[in-house]
């Protein structure tokens, strides 16, 4: 008896043994693009890899206590507007030169627009949060810079300020890109422009607080090089497959701007600039 | 006939365990998931939902214990059920009431469908601060405390609603540096300890004899169809209102009721039929805008969106015109379900009551217990509920769903309160 014990117990170590496990945590909220991502990685990625998917829906219970008891391998994302938000005082910061930058995104915001021009008619414009935030203060600088009296109204998420825009509440809206085909498609009055992108208004004014954008990075955590390696071209892999679970919810990549090539240097240099930004 | 089976065997686990909701049995049911199409997921998701609305409210009714979050109402009335009668009556007129809110809605959605983009204008921020701040007003008017005791007690839901860290408004309150206070108190934990330990103790050692002593049982009990009517309605826009959905429906729809009816029959019906009216209009903006309104909807958009859903290319009023029918035969087999139950009354009171109410209160200890495991964080559940049980206590003879609905409410209330103030500019 005690020898089957045994070898069942070494058939079960092996098996286990057999995949890399890995633990992806979701350090956004349960509905937005972090928790979708999250899980098509650990949709993908079990393919390969022996997956926990840990989604507590909040990030100061993902960094603040959950982070620090897992000791295995950890595939995070984090986001670059998270970090200044933290800085200024929010529950948790993130130095992302803990792990590996595995992918770097970077994406401008949009702005949509229900016919009005921002930079001359003032109006309500829709932004995520938080209140005091990034966004908010970038409208700030619009008015400064434009003299315009546009006032800030603050949405719970990129939902919630699509639909702000949609049903006439507010005039303009700040939102990503997978937001924005969406939202033109919905109501064919709305455009949405890249005018707060690096080469828009902050080129033509000079005024370099006018461009934002969000950053977001996927980490490797308490692996070595060899795991992480191996996360990452599996990743990659995925990415490059339309058919994938990251590739459908991506439309193929279209949504995204990824970069996998970064060095340490540039992706903390990156980085930090656009924390710098947000804050 | 699969996403129906699966989706019905979802709903009843749902429906009868405390803490186990439909974004953790998403979780749970994934690996299964996966291999059906988009509509399959869909009837998948409406069944579990509706399901789990029409059995929650079984131990809710004889037993006194929120089986899902939106049975609040039934437990507070539950305990007013003096006969066998009435628990019995209450059962079969919370299962026609829910079929009817849910066959009601499906018409509607069905027979309407070119005129449902309209509902855009319900996210409305004025609206949505009108609509909680009447239903917090009509509880402190109506529910059976003083109305000052009322009022503390949606002052100390806010209050207690209001620990942790506000991502909204970029603040933190009472988290005295604690990592896990960051995210406030457990919701699980607050309305165990602050909503069903009350009940529980104040059901204890009440005269079970007496209550056996009547009745004809298994009548078939329709409400005032102007009630149900009304009740529906206030359900279908109460399940659009983002994070609160059906337990908006239920609470708002019994917080009207009681300006109407001392009966708390009536009372449990209403609320009944209003959460599964809203258990189907919830789903509304997700297949109209895209946008998951609860948790459990982001896991099915990410489901939907990997059999290819996208909400530009969705073919919204056929989709719907098929899911309003699927939506009949579901409350159906939840009529089907639910009903017979009222017959069985009898047999549920021969359990010895007082010794249940022990095993329950033992049972919610390991619930949160649990709760706190999938969560990450078992120690810090455990502690609230030792803080928390004791208050529970002392509050055995206080009726506290004002504050429990304050808990739940207190992100959306705050939060619209100060867009609104960026709306008018103030």
């Amino acid at each position: 008896m005690k020898n089957y014990l045994i070898i069942g117990a070494a058939l079960l170590y092996s098996t286990a043994a057999m995949a890399d496990s890995i633990t992806i945590l979701n350090s956004g909220s349960k509905t937005g693009g972090f928790s979708m991502q999250s899980t098509a990685y650990s949709q993908d990625l079990a393919k390969d890899f022996d997956i926990t998917l840990v989604n507590p829906g909040d990030r100061c219970v993902a960094l603040g206590n959950l982070l620090p008891k897992i000791t295995g391998p950890v595939l995070m994302p984090w986001a670059s507007d998270y970090e200044a938000v933290g800085r200024d005082g929010a529950c948790v910061t993130f130095d992302i030169n803990q792990g590996t930058v595995v992918r770097y995104d970077t994406s401008p915001v949009y702005v949509c627009t229900r016919g009005g021009d921002v930079t001359k008619d003032s109006g309500k414009v829709g932004h995520t949060v938080p209140a005091n935030g990034p966004l908010a203060r970038v409208i700030t600088e619009l008015n400064k810079e434009f003299k315009t009296s546009h006032s800030p109204v603050v949405y719970d998420g990129s939902g919630d300020a699509r639909l702000a825009i949609i049903n006439g509440e507010v005039d303009y809206a700040l939102l990503s890109k997978k937001h924005t085909g969406i939202v033109m498609e919905a109501d064919s009055s709305i455009n949405c422009d890249t005018s707060l992108a690096v080469d828009g208004l902050a080129a033509s004014t000079g005024n370099k607080k006018l461009a934002f954008g969000f950053d977001t990075v996927w980490l490797v955590l308490n692996a070595d090089a060899n795991t992480t390696n191996k996360i990452k071209m599996s990743m990659m892999e995925k990415h490059l497959n339309c058919n994938s679970a990251i590739g459908t919810w991506s439309k193929c990549n279209t949504t995204l701007n990824s970069r996998w090539d970064l060095t340490v240097e540039e992706a903390s240099k990156n980085w930090e600039t656009m924390v710098a930004t947000q804050r | 006939m699969e996403p129906y089976l699966l989706g019905i065997a979802m709903g009843l686990i749902s429906g009868l365990i405390p803490g186990v909701g439909n974004f953790v049995l998403l979780l749970l049911a994934w690996p299964f998931l996966y291999n059906f199409d988009v509509m399959e997921l869909l009837i998948i998701y409406v069944s579990m939902a509706s399901i789990s609305q029409f059995i929650g409210s079984i131990p809710a009714i004889v037993f006194g214990i929120p089986g899902e979050s939106s049975s609040f109402p039934a437990v507070q009335e539950s305990k007013r059920l003096t006969t066998i009668e009435e628990v019995s009556k209450s059962i079969s007129g919370s299962a026609f009431g829910s079929a009817f809110g849910g066959i009601f809605v499906a018409g509607l959605c069905f027979y309407f469908v070119q005129y449902l983009e309209l509902i855009k204008h319900f996210y409305s921020t004025k609206l949505l601060v009108g609509l909680l701040l009447s239903v917090c007003i009509v509880m402190v008017l109506t529910i059976d405390n003083r109305w000052w005791v009322n009022l503390l007690l949606i002052m100390s839901g806010l209050l207690l609603g209001s620990i942790g860290y506000n991502s909204y408004l970029n603040t933190e309150f009472l988290t005295f540096g604690v990592n896990s206070l960051w995210s406030g108190l457990p919701l699980t934990v607050v309305l165990i300890c602050l909503f069903a330990i009350p009940q529980i103790l104040n059901n204890i050692n009440f005269d079970v004899k007496k209550l056996g002593n009547s009745f004809k049982i298994g009548k078939v009990y329709i409400l005032n169809p102007i009630y149900l009517f009304f009740s529906t309605v206030i359900g279908f826009f109460g399940g659009l209102v983002p994070g609160l959905t059906t337990v908006f429906s239920s609470i708002s729809a019994y917080s009207v009721s009681l300006l109407f009816t001392r009966d708390p029959v009536k009372r449990i019906v209403v609320s009944e039929t209003a959460n599964n009216a809203g258990a189907f209009s919830m789903l509304l903006p997700l297949l109209l805008f895209g946008i998951p309104i609860i948790g459990s909807e982001a896991i099915l958009l990410f489901l939907m969106e990997q059999k290819g859903f996208s909400i530009v290319s969705w073919d919204f009023t056929n989709s719907l015109k098929e899911l309003s029918i699927s939506l009949i035969y579901i409350n159906l087999i939840g009529l089907c379900i639910a009903w017979p139950l009222s017959k069985f009354v009898t047999l549920f009171y021969k359990i010895n009551l007082n010794a249940l109410m022990y095993v329950i209160l033992a049972s919610l200890f390991f619930v949160t217990l649990y709760t706190g495991h999938i969560n990450y964080n078992m120690s810090y559940y455990f502690i609230c509920f030792i803080l928390l049980a004791p208050i529970g206590a002392f509050l055995k003879n206080v009726n506290t769903l004002p504050l429990v609905f304050a808990f739940i409410v207190h992100d959306k209330l705050i939060d619209s309160i100060y867009r609104l103030s960026q709306i008018i500019g103030v």
